[in-house]
């Protein structure tokens, strides 16, 4: 009983926690690009700022759908649960009865949700930015099915708190098939995050946003906080695996278990600031990518998490 | 399609070339006279018009600048249309009059033949209800569609208070000339993100691929000539003039007053030259910075907008160092420029140069060796050389065509007789190419602005101008960021003019863009787009239509102030 209700507490925390520093990454990230840039920047909360403003401005739709009205929400709540299943070593949340497999399916599906909705609004930016979200999609597939097998195969699990328990683990951390493992989900976040030069199914310049251009007001609020959710839980995926799992292996000597749990957490979001700040200097440095350029990269890419997969089955 | 340019000229003189033209046109010509050094204008009837532009365009760097209609009424009882064509590598205009009696207003269209005529003609059709005979898209070009047929507003006899029609009988649709059913169309434009003035392009894509384009632009059109022609003195003329673009007004204002200069035979002084050059080369580094920095924002770097534009500011200060105001510097008058340029801000305007080449180079590694945006640029909206010499392109797009062209040099000006530059030409044609031209001709500017400060002249900045001499006329040329800019003046009674035809860069640059976006990818359009460096506030110029009665008028100058005055109370 007591172990459930503390997996409640936890389950309340990480939500809070995501819905909370979901916006506040992407205030760091515009500050740090503005910083790139010469800019002062807007202020950290600018993002809550403008969340704000949107969930206060009218909305206005092309047409009345309950398909349409209902998705943002159904978007939005998948997500904000879904931000209580990041695998931390001692912070059991949805992490205990979610696996890999669920997680970036279930991302995946909040994609194609979007992709479905700009294909379905009668407006050919829409529908163009929404091919293009779904080429990108499809094309990533191949690198995200190497991923999560490599890692499934090197960790012996695919349960979540399994793999933020076993990775930290030297005999799992210092292998060279993890080396390739960890770069494929950093490079996974930053890719299925679509920052620029992958940001080709928003493109402000070219489709105007693409699927979400018919939005407005609260429910345009409601999809940025679910795409800002969705960056989070990505990012959450290599910070937790790699940098955070280590830290925590290491520590669990010296700290006892309750306050290693807040430990780990503090280590967690140090980590997410440090690895947004790397992501923002990256994203400044590019341009957008035209779509079919795109598609070498990402199938190129695949190469990473397929010698992963490799290495891991030759047991190195 | 037909060839161009196949006798090559470019390596002889303009005596030479003058009487290698006299001998082609022999025949086709009834008489000819020169009214400035460097304009002559043949007098041929209409049926000869399109013979004439034929074999003006076989000669290499030949080019069709601008058509010039003109209502002649009150001297010969005839409309006039001129056909300026410009030999670039002998310092040489020529024009080609035709006069069309009023109830007989048709002649051969040559848009077939030479695309530069293609807005021209339709541009004349509008403004003075000449019938181009043979030319396909009767679309209305700067006015708008329920415009009626029979209204014309350039003629002379046209009242500037004449309701137009009645707005609340509805207005009819637009009508593309396009008809491809089987494909979806994206519009693009009047507003759209890298749409900074209104201009709506109509694709016809199949998936992402563009098939077919279609423009329609001008919704602010404002005919600004108008309010010259008869209304302003000579030099009042400078100040609208350099109103007519927010980034290239100096330009506008230095073509008209040395169209001016040149029809009166004025030599201005030798310092007026060298801060002419010295506007006109820190302008061309503004534009050329501001139009890095919305390519860059178009193709989703934003750090490339941001540190352009940055510079940008560097070269906005110096502006306003040395004028007294960041942009739109009223320097311009007939005779020479208003204000000096102060010994002790020579110094600073030094340093300034500096500054802006350092963090300019920095910005220019960082932009050529980005790969992706060299990906998205090579190879993408190419324009064939012929296409190019067909629409008369000018500026960067001609140069990075390959075709080795620029005002400042070969119709030269100002003070760059005495000033030594480079013209960076490369041929591949794409956006990249137009890309790199722009690039290098920030370096070539920041090296002239030096040598200018260098060897600034003493003397007096303007010559004492009584009257303008009447019923001449002359062409007056700058190289404006975007490529050249024309002003084509005649003088008209009272000091005043009788006409004044603008043709900014944009207008030859803009029409070969459809050619441009064909074949490329929706996402490409920006980019290709923007490539032109697209300046709608220049092609087109001004005027002020009441929405309620549907009629339109020139706003005074008191009309005007007094509406400033009580913004100004109302703001506070």
């Amino acid at each position: 009983m007591n172990e459930c209700l503390l997996e409640m507490i936890w389950v309340i925390v990480l939500i809070l926690l995501g819905a909370f520093i979901a916006p506040i990454l992407d205030g760091l990230r515009r500050k740090i690009r503005a910083k790139i840039q010469r800019r002062i920047g807007p202020p950290l909360l600018q993002t809550f700022y403008d969340l704000s403003k949107l969930f206060n401005l009218q909305p206005v739709l092309p047409f009345k759908n309950m398909f349409i009205v209902v998705s943002p929400y159904i978007a939005f709540a998948t997500l904000l649960v879904l931000s209580a299943a990041v695998p931390l070593p001692y912070v059991p949340g949805f992490s205990t009865v979610f696996d890999a497999i669920t997680l970036l399916y279930t991302l995946l599906f909040v994609s194609v949700l979007v992709v479905l909705l700009g294909l379905a609004l009668p407006n050919p930016y829409s529908n163009a930015g929404s091919t293009r979200e779904a080429l990108t999609i499809t094309v990533f597939e191949v690198f995200i099915a190497f991923t999560i097998v490599g890692i499934a195969y090197s960790m012996k699990t695919l349960n979540l708190y399994g793999l933020a328990v076993l990775y930290g683990f030297p005999k799992n951390y210092l292998r060279i098939s993890t080396l390739f493992l960890s770069a494929s989900l950093f490079i996974l976040a930053y890719i299925e995050s679509a920052y620029t030069p992958f940001d080709m199914g928003e493109a402000e310049t070219e489709v105007l946003g693409g699927p979400y251009l018919e939005f407005s007001g609260r429910y345009y609020g409601l999809f940025l906080y679910a795409l800002l959710l969705k960056r989070y839980i990505l990012l959450s995926l290599p910070v937790s695996l790699v940098l955070v799992s280590p830290i925590a292996m290491m520590l669990r000597a010296f700290i006892p278990e309750p306050l290693l749990s807040v430990v780990v957490l503090g280590v967690f979001v140090l980590f997410l600031f440090i690895t947004m700040s790397v992501y923002s200097v990256v994203e400044a440095l590019y341009p957008r990518y035209r779509v079919d350029l795109a598609f070498k990269p990402l199938i190129l890419a695949s190469v990473i998490p397929f010698i992963g997969l490799v290495m891991g089955w030759l047991g190195w | 399609m037909v060839e161009f340019w196949m006798r090559s000229i470019e390596d002889l003189g303009r005596e030479e070339v003058m009487s290698i033209v006299d001998k082609e046109l022999h025949g086709l010509y009834t008489e000819k006279y020169a009214p400035t050094r460097d304009l002559i204008i043949y007098f041929a009837p209409r049926e000869n018009i399109r013979e004439i532009i034929r074999r003006l365009m076989m000669f290499s760097y030949t080019r069709l600048s601008v058509i010039v209609g003109n209502d002649e009424r009150y001297f010969r009882r005839d409309f006039s249309l001129t056909y300026i064509v410009s030999f670039d590598k002998q310092d040489l205009y020529i024009g080609v009059r035709t006069y069309l009696p009023e109830y007989d207003l048709e002649i051969a269209s040559i848009a077939d033949m030479v695309k530069a005529a293609w807005w021209n003609e339709r541009e004349n059709r509008d403004l003075y209800g000449i019938e181009f005979i043979g030319l396909k898209d009767k679309r209305k070009l700067v006015l708008p569609e329920y415009w009626p047929d029979d209204a014309h507003p350039w003629r002379k006899d046209y009242p500037y208070n004449k309701p137009v029609m009645d707005w609340r009988e509805g207005l009819p649709d637009y009508k593309p000339v396009g008809r491809h059913e089987d494909l979806d169309v994206i519009g693009l434009g009047p507003y759209h993100m890298i749409n900074d003035e209104p201009i709506h392009w109509r694709l016809y894509v199949k998936g992402e691929t563009i098939v077919d384009a279609e423009h329609r632009g001008f919704h602010n059109w404002r005919g600004i000539e108008k309010i010259a022609e008869g209304r302003l003195t000579y030099n009042q003329i400078p100040f609208i003039a350099e109103r007519i673009c927010g980034i290239c007004g100096f330009t506008h204002a230095t073509s008209y007053v040395q169209a001016v200069e040149s029809l009166a035979g004025i030599d201005i002084p030798d310092r007026a030259r060298y801060i002419r050059s010295l506007m006109l080369e820190i302008e061309r580094i503004e534009s050329h910075l501001l139009w890095i920095g919305i390519a860059c924002h178009i193709l989703g770097f934003d750090t490339g907008f941001m540190l352009s534009w940055k510079i940008r500011e560097h070269i906005m200060h110096l502006a306003e160092v040395l004028t007294g105001n960041r942009k739109t510097y009223g320097m311009d008058i007939v005779g020479g420029v208003r204000r000096d340029v102060l010994g002790d801000r020579l110094g600073k305007a030094r340093d300034s140069v500096k500054k802006i080449r350092y963090e300019y180079r920095e910005l220019y590694n960082m932009l050529i060796n980005n790969s992706i945006l060299v990906k998205r640029t090579r190879g993408v909206g190419v324009l064939p050389r012929n296409k190019a010499i067909s629409y008369g392109v000018v500026g960067p797009v001609a140069r990075a065509t390959g075709l080795d062209i620029d005002v400042r040099r070969d119709h030269s000006y100002a003070a760059y007789k005495e000033l030594s530059f480079d013209v960076p030409v490369y041929s591949e044609g794409d956006v990249l190419a137009i890309t790199l031209v722009r690039l290098d001709e920030v370096f070539e500017s920041l090296d002239l602005i030096e040598q200018i400060l260098d060897a600034l002249p003493g003397g007096p900045l303007a010559v004492d101008v009584k009257d303008i001499p009447e019923n001449k006329e002359a062409v007056g040329v700058v190289e404006a960021p975007r490529g050249e800019d024309i002003h084509y003046v005649r003088s008209g009674l009272y000091n005043k003019i009788q006409r004044w035809r603008v043709r900014a860069p944009s207008y030859a640059n803009i029409p070969p863009v459809k050619e441009m976006l064909i074949g490329y990818r929706l996402a490409d359009a920006p980019i290709i787009y923007a490539s032109v460096d697209p300046c709608l506030a220049c092609t087109e110029r001004y005027l002020v239509i009441d929405v309620d009665t549907g009629s339109k008028k020139i706003m005074t100058d008191d009309e005007l102030r007094a509406k400033s005055r009580k913004l100004s109370t109302r703001i506070g």
